[in-house]
């Protein structure tokens, strides 16, 4: 397939201000009229967008030195635990970790907490050393006093998640919501025909170092998603694309708390709501093909989360045209269908990249190695 | 017309036959949606209101004037719309639908006419976004 523009003529237009940039929604009525070949001639780079849960997400914080300085080693932020074995003033915050005092709050809560601008109780013990003698700090810090705040979410934007109902005589409480009886009801979580991995499923664009908005600041995709899988099935006469992540980082620093937001799932933790935004620079006319999916092509599996095994069949497969709609069809019943995800958020993340692409300041950048697509995937074996 | 509310009363009121009174004296259809009377408690009640507008609102004042509390089902059942995402997990989780994503902004509403307020979506709620006082 011959490329119609490369990067570098894609990042010229975009200082002069003539490229032309769309989302992930608005080109699907684009080919409907103009179709694929001509389509690929006029747009430049299609936005794409997520704003969902995504419980592999955390943050790098460094609190540079107190006088006398420690060697932490037991941290707690606001009493949730953070990571204490990187070096001494290093430490990770993880999503879901959860608070010693209050399990329907964590490591989410601390982080959106920081990004509001709002104070966080540092507390951390040491054995204490000749080089670091203090053995305790108790303390107060802000996002503005840490030296670094770094977000990097090792497995986000899970391409094409599970259906989940439940076929069980009672409610269960799971990372996908609440889930009524006797397939009471259905919860999905992706943005769909706006989602960035199911607008590029192949990853022919998205790679190691493609510059992307995390939670409305620049970031970047930093490698695969631990767990990245890509498979293709095929559905319906379409192909059906799932398994694929991406890890992200980005300066928290520069993040807003309308694109990050922490979350408590009833009955079963905490999570984060991280916000996505990546351009897809249209390179040739197979790109096209890929960003002109709709809702109404993309199927899924729907999966019965009342087993309480790793492996759970698989119990029919839908549309994200009939979840969006509010119903899907299971064994000739009908089930009220929810999303996890926000599409309204993912529409907002797609219009803001949009505009920071328009406005010249947000250049693509290409990337610098290709995400693998032949992957084994393992499952823990108890031993 | 139709109406709905959340009336509140404080322990010594338990005993007031209200419904009786907005039946027989205001000529009113009256349906229970929800009722939580507990003893040396406030108790509440959900309660839909047809009627006449005028009798309804004499209705209201009766209550009212009997040192007991009315609020519109708007002011006890909230979403915050700055914690809002519109997820949209609610809508699902609603027993009478009255939480929906609008179909062209993709925005939560609650139609108060099928809200019933049993707090379903407060629980449910990821961001804590929806506060129902009852």
């Amino acid at each position: 397939m011959k490329n119609i523009r490369t990067y570098d003529e894609i990042n010229n237009k975009i200082e002069s201000g003539e490229a032309v940039v769309v989302t992930a929604e608005e080109i699907i009525g684009i080919v409907e009229e103009d179709g694929i070949k001509r389509a690929a001639e006029y747009v430049d780079v299609v936005t794409t967008g997520t704003f969902s849960p995504m419980c592999s997400s955390g943050i790098f914080l460094n609190f540079g030195h107190s006088d006398p300085p420690i060697r932490m080693q037991k941290i707690l932020l606001n009493d949730v635990p953070a990571h204490g074995g990187l070096a001494a003033v290093d430490t990770y915050l993880g999503a879901t970790s959860e608070s010693l005092i209050d399990q329907r709050v964590g490591g989410s809560h601390v982080i959106e907490e920081l990004v509001k601008g709002r104070e966080v109780k540092l507390s951390a013990t040491s054995k204490g050393t000749d080089c670091y003698p203090r053995t305790e700090i108790n303390t107060w810090i802000d996002l503005n006093e840490v030296n670094d705040a770094i977000m990097y979410n090792p497995r986000n934007c899970y391409q094409n998640y599970n259906v989940a109902v439940n076929a069980s005589g009672k409610s269960i409480k799971t990372y996908m919501g609440t889930l009524l009886p006797n397939l009471g009801n259905a919860h999905f979580s992706t943005s769909g025909q706006l989602s960035p991995l199911l607008n590029d499923p192949e990853f022919r664009t998205i790679g190691v170092g493609t510059r992307i908005l995390l939670c409305g600041a620049q970031g970047y995709v930093s490698w695969n998603g631990t767990q990245h899988n890509p498979n293709v099935e095929e559905v319906n006469g379409h192909k059906m694309y799932f398994g694929g992540t991406i890890s992200v980082m980005g300066d928290l620093k520069k993040m807003s708390p309308d694109l990050l937001r922490a979350a408590y799932l009833p009955g079963y933790g905490v999570s984060i709501f991280i916000g996505v935004g990546v351009p897809i620079p249209i390179l040739n006319e197979d790109v096209m093909k890929n960003v002109s999916v709709r809702d109404e092509d993309i199927y899924t599996k729907v999966v019965d989360y009342s087993i309480q095994r790793r492996d759970k069949s698989v119990i029919t497969y839908v549309n994200y045209g009939d979840l969006r709609a509010g119903h899907i069809e299971i064994d000739g019943m009908e089930v009220r269908a929810s999303s996890i995800s926000s599409y309204a958020k993912a529409r907002d993340i797609c219009n803001i990249l949009k505009k920071d692409i328009g406005d010249g300041t947000f250049r693509l950048q290409e990337p610098i190695q290709d995400l693998p697509i032949d992957v084994k995937y393992n499952n823990l074996k108890v031993k | 017309m139709k109406k709905k509310l959340i009336i509140t009363f404080p322990p010594s009121k338990v005993e007031n036959p209200l419904v009786h009174a907005l039946i027989k004296d205001f000529d009113l259809w009256v349906n229970i949606h929800r009722a939580i009377i507990e003893p040396q408690k406030h108790g509440k009640i959900v309660v839909e209101l047809r009627g006449d507008e005028d009798k309804i609102e004499k209705g209201i004042a009766y209550i009212v004037g009997e040192g007991i509390n009315v609020n519109e089902l708007e002011r006890d059942v909230v979403i915050d719309k700055d914690k809002c995402v519109d997820c949209g997990v609610c809508t699902s989780i609603c027993p009478t639908s009255a939480l929906n994503l609008d179909k062209e902004t993709y925005k939560i509403a609650i139609d108060y006419d099928e809200c019933v307020v049993c707090g379903f979506c407060q629980e449910t709620c990821p961001v804590n976004a929806i506060t129902v006082n009852f």
